[in-house]
């Protein structure tokens, strides 16, 4: 054949003809290949093995992720025990200097003071009188404050002549002596002359109590009382808990910072060097490949986690160093039953890491945006860590649900030795189910239609999405006027600054906002801020929502006061002064009413309606509870306020107005200013009225409205 | 439909998805195509034409909306994973995986394959040779030129020996060298009775090498046959003539605008 032969046409002959590519005409059956049913097994593992083959190539990688820091904990330790040391000796060495005004002790005493005080080799001791001092009052008080005069004429004495100042001093009550050691703690050499002043001080007193001893009760001392503090804590236990302290964070770091190389590479990396459509038009299920992958991803995670953890704790283990500030300075005795079984707890939690670690890098078009993203995940995950660094942030039901947080805490509570087994199997269940989600979504990650047309211009979407960026730069806008502004008022005068906040400031924001969305979508304002009458249902819905909502808040509350104890200070604001009984309307009207109209305005109304018109509904639900958390101000009302704002917005979307919201709003605020009146104690009635609230807005939806998409 | 004699048949292919942010696209809106054994077929048009679209839903990367497809006799929507055993596909965007040497990259996908050891490994050597890829068959993929890697990913299309080959833009982005050994390929490929289907905008490459050209314009196939025949057709001599009647052709019928 070739028509294209026989026509002239522009056609370059290759000069190289590159050798061996012509082979000679065969006659082929069209279905034969060489291609046949692989077993799921076979292509699991060959999927793994190149994945993992990438990986230990990638010398850089390798180095980062497991050479240096397994090398890296024993020269640290060693390091700095070795820095320890070395400053002990130095100062050690170190010629000291020790004033004394030794006049109101007994002299024998006082001999005896300066005998031990010389033993504190290299020393040297100086008379000094310290009248001055003592005439001020200083040391009557076995506090060990001081006042700016003392500390002036203490000074003094030590510039001219000494690291530490030893006074003696009559008291007119029992002990009746009184030794007081005067010392400047910011420097090294201070800290050690008062160290072995103390040492000296402490021998003499053991000294001089034995004598008294002796002379009171006769010739056996051993009559006497001999005190002292035994730590029942087992070493094995107490180098537990410590360890059971830092564990965790140091868990969670190291396994991102390890498997999210290798998260990188299989997902985000092979995107972007053009082999992931590759592998999807192999005959292998995707969901072989994912898994594969997801399991290279682990294992690499896990062989971090064993690497940096046995050489953390064999470092410890050896006393090859000391870790400042963790109460680990004398070494650890290792437990191998308890960390096993800490191990087992903190799989499922290792498990879930690994499997949104997957799912972030999934995501990621290229290596470079996946990097971008590690960053967020990383503070996202040590955050339910930070507990489990608390020692007395025990372990429940609830903490034992949340990702990471619970199997920190069992962690923690493993290498303590505390183990509840039935809180445990909880945890490990719980958290299963979070990794068994993780995987499940993960599952859908390698869909050939997302891989493939996920490859849009940045550019257009953005330009795409102005309705709702424009929404968020005004929420940016309230929360930051609220923050500057109304703090302001509200400092100037609580109530008329809240008012003025919420009417004069909240209100006109979202009329701008709202007056924007209506203008480019062609509406008028009110159907740009949602403000068409609602169903009966839904209105009657959200006053029976309302008691449930603030008891749950309640709870909520009293919970996050043992994670995040709010200080007494951010506690209760009062608004009124006198017996609040006399402001009740006034309350109602400041706290329940105002807020529920000006900020349903300005959150549901014009933000939300501008969120929704480009943005899918979780994700302007999300944004909408983000800002309605951060517009309160307060760190310890941000999760209260951001599930309040998400239950309203998402009884808005349903209800497609937001009367609803205003009513639950104004009502539930109106609970919390009524609590002191102990209203929220009928609870069963409650539930019920909460059934009968989500039952209205689950079985009635809004009235349509244009443009909610 | 005699599968013996087609190797690739389309009806009323079409593809629509939602996207978030452009909403509805319609990609393909009803497109017909037939390839027959041992045929070299190349789709011309513009970009947005939906050229890609299309041999994604023949390789089973997408799913059609709607129409069926049947590739060496397998249906492409019903049995996904028997169709990409016929199949050999490669796009221009290919690469390869820059830590693996391309003796173990032909290793990897023949055991993606299912193929056997032994013949595996025979069948990589004899690949190794065909595409004289020996002397750097042991090194890493990322220290390849183009060419090189080129010739790497052409046998790892061609490594289970498929009836169809569907090459998306195999040219694009490639130097004279080696794009005109990727032609060199093509064209070899018609003596071992492989059906090929190649995608491309080069007009010069479907005109040498295609025995038959199919014109592709906003989701629909405007026209097929032969040079001859497409040239009988539209009253002209050049390709790129008759390529810019069909297209007026199409925009008159649609009420479009000249551009």
């Amino acid at each position: 054949m070739s028509d294209s032969e026989a026509r002239p046409g522009p056609r370059t002959k290759p000069r190289r003809r590159p050798p061996g590519l012509r082979a000679a005409p065969v006659a082929r059956d069209p279905a034969a290949t060489l291609s046949g049913r692989v077993a799921t097994k076979t292509a699991l593992w060959a999927v793994f093995r190149t994945e993992i083959l990438g990986l230990l190539r990638d010398r850089r990688a390798l180095f980062s992720a497991f050479v240096l820091p397994t090398l890296l904990y024993p020269f640290l330790f060693l390091s700095n025990s070795w820095l320890a040391k070395f400053s002990k000796d130095v100062l050690d060495a170190r010629h000291v200097r020790v004033a004394l005004d030794t006049r109101a002790m007994p002299p024998a005493e006082a001999s005896r003071l300066r005998d031990l005080l010389a033993d504190e080799k290299p020393i040297e001791l100086v008379d000094v009188d310290a009248t001055m001092l003592l005439a001020l009052g200083a040391g009557l008080e076995s506090g060990a404050t001081v006042t700016t005069a003392e500390r002036e004429h203490v000074e003094r004495l030590l510039e001219e002549r000494a690291d530490v100042l030893v006074v003696a001093r009559h008291l007119g009550f029992a002990p009746h002596l009184a030794l007081r050691t005067y010392f400047d703690g910011q420097t090294d050499i201070g800290n050690e002359a008062e160290r072995r002043s103390r040492r000296a001080i402490a021998k003499l007193r053991g000294e001089l109590q034995t004598q008294r001893v002796q002379d009171v009760l006769g010739e056996d001392p051993a009559r006497g009382l001999d005190a002292k503090a035994i730590d029942v804590a087992s070493e094995k236990e107490a180098s537990g808990a410590k360890l059971g302290q830092f564990l965790p964070l140091v868990l969670v770091f190291v396994l991102l910072a390890g498997a999210s190389y290798a998260a990188l590479a299989a997902f985000a990396g092979e995107r972007e060097s053009g082999t992931l459509e590759t592998l999807l038009v192999q005959p292998v299920h995707a969901t072989s490949i994912v898994t594969a992958k997801f399991l290279a991803v682990l294992a690499t995670g896990i062989v971090t986690i064993v690497l940096n953890a046995g050489s953390v704790l064999l470092s410890l283990h050896f006393g090859l160093g000391s870790m400042p500030g963790t109460g680990l300075e004398n070494g650890i005795i290792l437990d191998g039953v308890r960390l096993l079984f800490a191990a087992v707890l903190f799989l499922p939690a290792a498990v879930f890491l690994c499997a949104v670690l997957c799912l972030v890098c999934g995501r990621a078009r290229t290596f470079r945006e996946g990097q971008q993203l590690l960053l967020p995940l990383l503070f996202l995950s040590i955050l339910p860590v930070l507990p489990a660094t608390q020692g007395d942030v025990s372990l429940d039901a609830l903490l034992a649900a949340i990702p990471l947080c619970g199997p920190s805490l069992a962690l923690r509570d493993a290498l303590r030795g505390q183990v509840a087994l039935g809180l445990s199997a909880w945890m490990f269940v719980a958290q299963s189910a979070w990794a068994w989600w993780a995987l499940s979504r993960l599952a859908k990650l390698l869909d050939a239609e997302r891989v493939v047309q996920g490859v849009e211009n940045e550019a257009e979407t953005e330009a795409r999405n102005i309705q709702s960026r424009i929404a968020t730069r005004w929420a940016i806008v309230a929360v930051f006027a609220v923050y500057l502004v109304g703090a302001t008022l509200q400092k100037w005068n609580i109530v008329w600054g809240l008012a003025a906040t919420l009417w004069l400031l909240l209100l006109p924001l979202a009329l701008l906002s709202a007056r924007g969305t209506a203008r480019r979508a062609r509406e008028s304002i009110g159907e740009a801020l949602w403000i068409a009458p609602p169903r009966i249902v839904h209105a009657l819905g959200a006053v029976c929502l309302a008691p449930a909502l603030a008891l749950a808040a309640k709870v909520l509350f009293e919970w996050q006061q043992r994670v995040l104890p709010m200080p007494s200070t951010q506690g209760d604001i009062t608004l009124f002064q006198g017996d609040p009984g006399d402001h009740t309307w006034a309350m109602l009207a400041l706290v329940a009413l105002s807020p529920a109209i000006c900020e349903e305005l300005f959150f549901r109304g014009a933000l939300l309606s501008g969120l929704r018109r480009d943005l899918p509904a979780w994700r302007a639900v999300a944004i909408n509870a983000f800002f309605f958390g951060a517009v309160h101000m307060s760190i310890y009302r941000f999760l209260p306020t951001a599930i309040l704002g998400a239950v309203l917005a998402l009884l808005t979307l349903r209800a497609r107005t937001i009367w609803p919201a205003v009513i639950l709003h104004a009502s539930y605020n109106g609970l919390l200013v009524l609590e002191g009146e102990n209203v929220l104690a009928i609870r069963p009635v409650f539930a019920f009225a909460a059934v009968i609230g989500l039952a209205a807005f689950l079985f009635a939806r809004g009235r349509s409205v244009k443009n909610s998409v | 439909m005699n599968t013996t004699e087609s190797a690739i048949v389309a009806r009323g292919l079409a593809k629509s998805y939602v996207d978030p942010k452009r909403g509805r696209v319609d990609a393909l809106r009803g497109l017909d195509l037939e390839c027959k054994q041992g045929e070299i077929f190349g789709l011309l048009g513009p970009n947005g034409a939906g050229k890609t679209t299309t041999l994604r839903i023949l390789a089973t990367i997408l799913a059609p909306t709607a129409g069926s497809a049947m590739v060496a006799g397998v249906d492409v929507t019903k049995d996904p994973l028997e169709a990409r055993r016929r199949i050999g596909f490669l796009s221009g965007t290919t690469g390869l995986y820059p830590r693996l040497t391309p003796r173990e990259t032909l290793r990897y996908f023949g055991t993606l394959h299912g193929i056997e050891k032994e013949k595996l490994e025979a069948r990589v050597e004899e690949l190794i040779d065909t595409f004289s890829i020996r002397d750097y068959a042991d090194g890493r993929c990322e220290a390849l030129s183009t060419g090189q890697k080129q010739r790497v990913s052409i046998a790892r299309a061609v490594l289970h020996d498929p009836a169809v080959l569907i090459l998306d833009e195999p040219t694009t982005g490639l130097d004279i060298l080696a794009s005109s050994a990727m032609i060199e390929f093509i064209d070899a490929a018609r003596g071992r009775g492989t059906c090929v289907l190649f995608s491309t905008h080069v007009l010069s490459e479907a005109e040498r090498l295609c025995d038959r050209i199919g014109i592709i314009h906003r989701g629909t196939l405007l026209a097929s046959g032969t040079l001859d025949e497409l040239a009988q057709a539209t009253g002209k001599e050049w390709l790129e003539d008759i390529f810019l009647a069909l297209d007026r052709e199409a925009r008159a019928s649609n009420g479009v605008p000249e551009r």
